[in-house]
């Protein structure tokens, strides 16, 4: 499907994931090359987090392969809330992940400082949780994932509950580390200018039960970006109204579907009906 | 109990004195029986016979039973508490006696532990063993059921395994609960060693307790009630800085 990038990290084929009833997604196929930033988005509820709960085998699909081109030990997975063990500091927090892999303890606290210096919370190593801000907490999981170097990073709107401020200079600290380090990205959004701001390829999953993906776009903006500026870049504007498109489109035929399922007689207006999905295009290149 | 600050606690020790001082004075001037309230100062003066040399090997024989029983009660809670969590057959088969033992007032076992144990120091270990052991054994099953899964699936998914969630998810979980329920289980403890006492022995304060009562000394049975209240409340504030240690990540 994409054979102009080098190596592909991660490689999903015909995922299905359900929870006894229909299934939540159907059939999704989704590649993320070496190196690449990828976006997922789509409406809520449409099984955004269940695919990367399948990736890090939180959770068994109904049907389908995930192949990994890493180990399940270089995954970083960057969860939605800030949940970090409240019994523990921050630098005990951070350590964690190298304390698992073995990692002499002296070393392990010297290269959890050494992030939480590097996310801005130098200092703060002996803080609990509950003695840190949102914003904090969050500093504190992003640096337990990174100090464990993972070669495939999966984040579940890691930002959600962040104000815009802290939100935006996160997200920059962020796309400098994965730029710097040519880390792999699979991301799971519903901001859509998130996700073009940050990523190479934007991929739109649809309505659910039964969400195929829609439609996989390339973000033409060059590397390295600044947040602030990469929305001033002549792509920004069409590839938002294109995902905006995308994810409405979605919406008026899962509507026209529903009721039509109700055996309505009042017919949707012309020109609802699904037609083909749209062109998908192709994201080699800006690579 | 939290009297940190100045304030309060002053105000508490003088509603205390002040309602010493009334009972001091109407026991004076014959408004109350010293037969039935004896003023506070001839129970202070029965304390004082009784810290003078007869109170200490009571208390011993009291405290020893109850602290072992708190500590075996700890030990037998935790221990099942863990093993009906972690083995599904087990619980199916521990649950319903704990949830039986939970739902009586557990000291109506006192006659029993006396005929199976006799009358010294063992019936009254078993009798405040259990007490403590059925309350910490929910404190703990419940604590690891109602683990928080997220910090699970954190752990998992930096590569934790079993024996690291263990040590670093289900041991503190736990920990907090059984820490939440301590006081109570201190309290419990004392309950377990001092109606054992009431029901058949030869020493402790239950003893002088029954002694007291039968022979209707109430200043006896006041100056006992106040050196057990002490007693226990000491345990307590030795609890509380147990549980603020083990729990300091709470406080911020």
């Amino acid at each position: 499907m994409h054979p102009t990038v080098p190596k592909t990290l991660l490689h999903i084929r015909g995922l299905s994931v359900g929870f006894g009833g229909p299934p939540i997604i159907e059939g999704i196929d989704l590649d993320v090359g070496a190196g690449q930033f990828v976006s997922l988005i789509g409406p809520s509820g449409s099984g955004k987090t269940s695919i990367l709960r399948v990736v890090t085998g939180l959770l068994e699909p109904l049907q389908g392969t995930v192949e990994l081109g890493v180990a399940l030990g270089e995954i970083g997975f960057l969860f939605q809330d800030d949940a970090l063990l409240p019994w523990r500091t921050a630098r005990q927090n951070v350590a964690l992940g190298l304390r698992i892999r073995d990692v002499p303890p002296a070393d392990a606290d010297a290269r959890a400082d050494h992030w939480l210096t590097t996310l801005g919370l130098a200092g703060y190593g002996d803080r609990f949780p509950a003695q840190l801000s949102g914003g904090q907490r969050k500093r504190v999981a992003i640096a337990q994932v990174l100090a464990l170097r993972p070669r495939l990073l999966l984040m579940d709107e890691p930002f959600a509950a962040l104000d815009a401020i802290v939100r935006t200079r996160i997200t920059q600290e962020l796309l400098d580390w994965v730029e710097r380090d040519r880390l792999t990205v699979l991301l799971v959004t519903h901001d859509l200018e998130e996700a073009i701001c940050a990523s190479d390829a934007v991929a739109v999953l649809g309505h659910g039960p039964r969400a195929a993906m829609r439609a996989r776009h390339a973000v033409d903006i060059p590397r390295p970006r600044d947040v602030l500026d990469a929305k001033q870049h002549p792509a920004f504007g069409p590839l938002l109204r294109t995902l905006w498109n995308d994810l409405t489109e979605g919406n008026a035929s899962a509507r026209a579907a529903s009721r039509a399922a109700t055996g309505g007689t009042s017919s949707p207006p012309g020109g609802t009906v699904e037609g083909p999905p749209p062109p998908v295009a192709s994201d080699e290149a800006n690579r | 109990m939290t009297g940190t600050t100045a304030g309060p606690a002053f105000r508490r020790a003088t509603a205390l004195m002040v309602l010493l001082a009334v009972w001091e004075s109407l026991s004076r001037i014959g408004w109350l029986d010293p037969f039935y309230a004896p003023p506070p100062s001839a129970v202070g003066r029965v304390m004082l016979d009784l810290a003078g040399g007869e109170l200490w090997p009571h208390l011993g024989a009291t405290a020893t039973a109850a602290i072992a029983g708190l500590a075996a009660g700890l030990a037998i809670g935790i221990v099942l508490g863990f093993a009906a969590a972690l083995l599904p057959r087990l619980a199916e088969l521990l649950e319903p006696v704990m949830i039986l033992l939970n739902a009586i007032p557990r000291v109506i076992l006192a006659p029993l532990f006396v005929i199976w144990l006799g009358i010294g120091l063992a019936s009254k270990l078993a009798l405040a063993t259990i007490l403590v052991a059925v309350l910490i054994f929910f404190a703990v099953f419940n604590g690891i059921k109602e683990v928080d899964r997220r910090l699970v699936e954190r752990v998992r998914t930096l590569g934790g395994g079993h024996r690291v969630l263990v040590r670093e998810v289900y041991v503190p979980s736990v920990t907090a609960w059984v820490m939440g329920n301590f006081k109570v289980a201190v309290g419990f403890a004392f309950t377990g060693a001092v109606v054992g006492e009431f029901v058949a022995s030869s020493r402790g304060l239950g003893y002088l307790l029954q002694f007291a009562q039968s022979t209707y000394n109430a200043a006896l049975t006041l100056a006992l009630i106040v050196i057990i209240m002490t007693f226990v409340l000491l345990l307590f504030a030795l609890a509380g800085r147990l549980e603020r240690r083990l729990l300091r990540w709470r406080f911020s």
